[in-house]
């Protein structure tokens, strides 16, 4: 190497730790964590199932489902409660009943909703009809529901989740650091 | 004359057609505003003509004028609302076939309907025709850049900073990054600025995309693709358009991302360089210490928005942004 080359070091990626970003982020606490009461109120999705002839169980095995799929995605935990809420929330706003047989299409159309709106790469229509629903449900049959979820809950996405409350709370006590040494992510 | 001015439009609208926007039914056509304005004076009477056409069809909401912009999203247009008279914002999205809604859509509109603000756009509804999604909004003519083309009064100038700092500070403290603030997403109307295009924003997640914002205000910590930003990327690029409003042009032009970070690397010892700049002699002490907050490399260091709102510059209210003399 000639020698100017070798007088150059090369520095270390320019990067924050997530510590440091977390830090950051409590400047905002208080006023994050006032709205997130706020919006708790307004858009917890309530008696879901009141209206429809889904059992509860077969809602408790979707969910599961779920979680299942995400994670082979590779999805992040907050993908899975957009999700969730996003189904509970149209039941909860659907006026006409829903069966049983709609639980398949209602649960893959908001994990598909949630995945656009939270991850940055989100999955393909191709993969949600080929992998997911196993092409038991059509693309037409996806691409209808989901403007019809989207219409039916006004888009409204953004409300807080469990899981926006509780990562605030816990980074804020320093506990999540602690946690996540010991592989507790879910607790 | 009455009817052969009908008679002329009727064949118009016959051969070009209109094009207009319904809840229930779709009417595609083409239709030319301005080559009917261009003929005669008497544009009060072919308006009634047109409304009288279009009341005709049923369930008429909005007629485009003409098209503003055009971005990766899709195209924005002009466009007047029948029933009040108003003139508003169509944005409308490309949807593409094979992927539903476009997660740009998602985010903003679900965004958009959460903030309720003064100096942020507001949301008058989303529809969609034909298997296209609109977004409808307030209309607003000017934007910062050609705002500052003009010369206004210092505190006009002062009032605008505020108020864009007010508004950021609303959007970050319900969780909410922007990451595409820029003059040309700023419009002005009377004095009061509003915040629009919130297609790039998002809520915040610990793991984020690094090519946001356009390559003049982008953050530092973006050029050097950092994952994991927050909040900070937004003051820097505040920090940038508050000198452009003072200094009435950009100040870091860069042409690629190396360019941009070696016109950058002069702030690693801001204090200096604010000092001995010529540019930034006019300015007063209490300006460029608010700029220097915000101008900050190192994102942990730069100041929030509502560090920035408490900042003395906006507190003393005989602060001005350039020294009287």
């Amino acid at each position: 190497l000639p020698q100017e080359l070798q007088n150059i070091t090369i520095k270390p990626k320019f990067d924050h730790t997530i510590q440091e970003n977390k830090n950051l982020q409590k400047f905002y606490t208080d006023e994050i964590f006032f709205y997130l009461k706020e919006q708790e109120k307004k858009s917890t999705p309530l008696e879901f199932l009141e209206n429809h002839s889904i059992p509860s169980n077969l809602r408790a095995k979707m969910i599961d489902w779920m979680v299942e799929v995400l994670c082979s995605y590779k999805c992040t935990d907050q993908t899975f409660f957009v999700a969730v809420r996003t189904m509970d929330f149209y039941f909860s706003k659907s006026e006409k009943q829903l069966e049983v047989s709609d639980l398949h299409l209602c649960g893959v159309t908001s994990m598909f909703i949630a995945a656009k709106y939270e991850e940055i790469h989100p999955m393909k229509l191709s993969v949600v009809y080929e992998k997911i629903a196993h092409k038991k449900l059509s693309t037409d049959q996806i691409k209808k529901k989901e403007s019809e979820i989207l219409q039916t809950i006004g888009f409204d996405l953004v409300g807080g989740t469990l899981f926006d409350m509780y990562s605030l709370i816990l980074t804020n006590c320093l506990i999540e650091s602690k946690l996540l040494e010991k592989n507790y992510k879910y607790l | 004359m009455n009817s052969i001015i009908q008679y002329q439009l009727y064949l118009r609208i016959e051969n070009d057609g209109v094009f207009i926007l319904s809840n229930k039914q779709i009417y595609d056509y083409q239709f030319e505003y301005n080559r009917i304005i261009c003929d005669s004076q008497i544009l009060y009477q072919i308006k009634d003509i047109i409304y009288y056409y279009m009341s005709v069809l049923e369930n008429v909401r909005y007629i485009k004028i003409q098209k503003i912009g055009e971005g990766a999203y899709g195209i924005i247009y002009k466009a007047q609302d029948v029933q009040t008279q108003e003139i508003v914002a169509l944005k409308k999205f490309k949807l593409s076939d094979y992927e539903g809604v476009p997660s740009c859509a998602l985010r903003e509109i679900s965004i958009l309907k959460q903030l309720n603000h003064p100096n942020i756009i507001k949301l008058i509804s989303q529809i969609i025709i034909n298997k296209k999604l609109h977004l409808v909004m307030n209309y607003y003519d000017k934007d910062l850049t050609e705002y500052l083309k003009f010369y206004h009064e210092e505190f006009h100038l002062k009032n605008i900073i505020y108020k864009i700092l007010l508004a950021v500070e609303f959007i970050h403290s319900r969780k909410i990054i922007h990451r595409d603030l820029q003059p040309n997403n700023i419009l002005v109307k009377n004095n009061e600025p509003v915040i629009i295009d919130f297609g790039l924003s998002r809520v915040f997640s610990p793991n984020l995309t690094p090519g946001v914002t356009q390559l003049w205000y982008r953050a530092p910590e973006l050029l050097q693709n950092c994952h994991s930003y927050d909040y900070a990327i937004d003051m820097w690029s505040l920090g940038c358009i508050i000198l452009e409003i003072a200094l009435n042009k950009p100040l870091f032009m860069g042409q690629s991302e190396i360019h941009q970070l070696l016109l950058i690397k002069n702030l690693i010892d801001g204090d200096e360089w604010f000092k001995q700049n010529s540019q930034f002699a006019k300015f007063n002490n209490l300006f460029i210490d608010l700029i220097n907050k915000l101008l900050q490399i190192d994102p942990t260091k730069r100041i929030t928005s509502k560090q920035a709102i408490q900042h003395p510059f906006f507190q003393d209210q005989f602060a001005f942004i350039y020294n009287n003399e």
